[in-house]
């Protein structure tokens, strides 16, 4: 088995085993609190959600500046690229539909066009746009350095999204922190929250590696397929003819 | 369980789940298109 295999074949044990104890934590041992009632259980799922995102594009950002940079130019460096946004595209629309869940009981809507929500809905769009630029035919190194580019630009929402709560006046709650022991949540929530993010981090870790093989492997069906293609249909112009009645089988 | 909690469970679950199904099925297919490279 190959170092790739055994690394996955453990990421996806150990993300199996932190989404079982994320959930138990999350449905069974916390309880409702005060505040929030049951809808403080979302706190397993949608922060670790909007974290693990800023994690994809974040690698998606730091890959492209690798690629942009000569004395780093790889094409790894693109395949990871891709391969982490798309990832971060799902995360984070995922983000919106669980922040849309929580907000209608809480807040009394679906929706609404509060700054950090709206900084988060216009990453998506920037990252899908991104994802579509990727699509566009073009020369491989070419499309590379496109994308790059797009995706620097588009990870300059990221900031703005993180400090959206405090630049302007926000429905959403200010940033969690960690450090800060009079904005600390309790024992179960905080142990909820963190099992949570374990096991988006390692779902994440996992699907990772199997889409930057995706992203290889279509990079080399391009280059490699073409050309078997072409020397298919060349041998096709030497042989006889296939009769009818065998073609239909 | 309240619907919204049990909705923001199962939604990203069901996604992800259906997600990683497909990023597998891409690469398995991918795997039997392309023809083996030569072992050194």
């Amino acid at each position: 088995m190959t170092r790739t295999a055994l690394l996955s074949r453990f990421l996806g044990v150990a993300t199996l085993l932190a989404v079982i104890a994320a959930v138990i934590q999350g449905l069974v041992i916390m309880g409702p609190t005060i505040e929030q009632h049951e809808y403080s259980r979302l706190l397993v799922v949608h922060p670790p959600l909007a974290a693990v995102t800023f994690v994809a594009f974040g690698v998606t950002a730091l890959a492209s500046l690798l690629y942009l940079i000569p004395r780093t130019r790889r094409r790894e460096w693109d395949q990871l690229a891709g391969a982490s946004a798309e990832i971060g595209v799902v995360l984070c629309a995922l983000t919106l539909v669980t922040g849309s869940i929580w907000g209608r009981p809480t807040w009394g809507v679906w929706w609404t066009w509060d700054a950090r929500i709206t900084t988060e809905a216009l990453l998506l769009a920037l990252f899908l746009g991104y994802l579509a630029l990727r699509r566009i035919p073009s020369d491989v190194e070419v499309r590379s350095r496109r994308c790059a580019i797009a995706a620097l630009i588009a990870a300059a929402d990221m900031p703005v999204v993180h400090y959206a709560t405090s630049w302007w006046q926000t429905l959403h709650q200010a940033n969690f922190r960690l450090l800060q022991p009079d904005k600390q949540l309790d024992p179960p929530q905080l142990l909820g929250m963190m099992l949570g993010f374990l096991a988006v981090v390692l779902l994440y870790g996992w699907l990772l590696i199997h889409r930057f093989q995706v992203e290889q492997l279509e990079e080399r069906l391009d280059r490699e397929g073409l050309a078997q293609a072409l020397t298919e249909r060349r041998a096709e112009g030497l042989m006889p003819p296939v009769p009818a009645e065998a073609g239909s089988r | 369980m309240n619907g919204y909690v049990a909705a923001g469970y199962a939604i990203p679950a069901a996604v992800l789940a259906l997600y990683a199904l497909r990023v597998l099925r891409r690469g398995r297919a991918l795997r039997r298109t392309l023809p083996r490279r030569p072992q050194s």
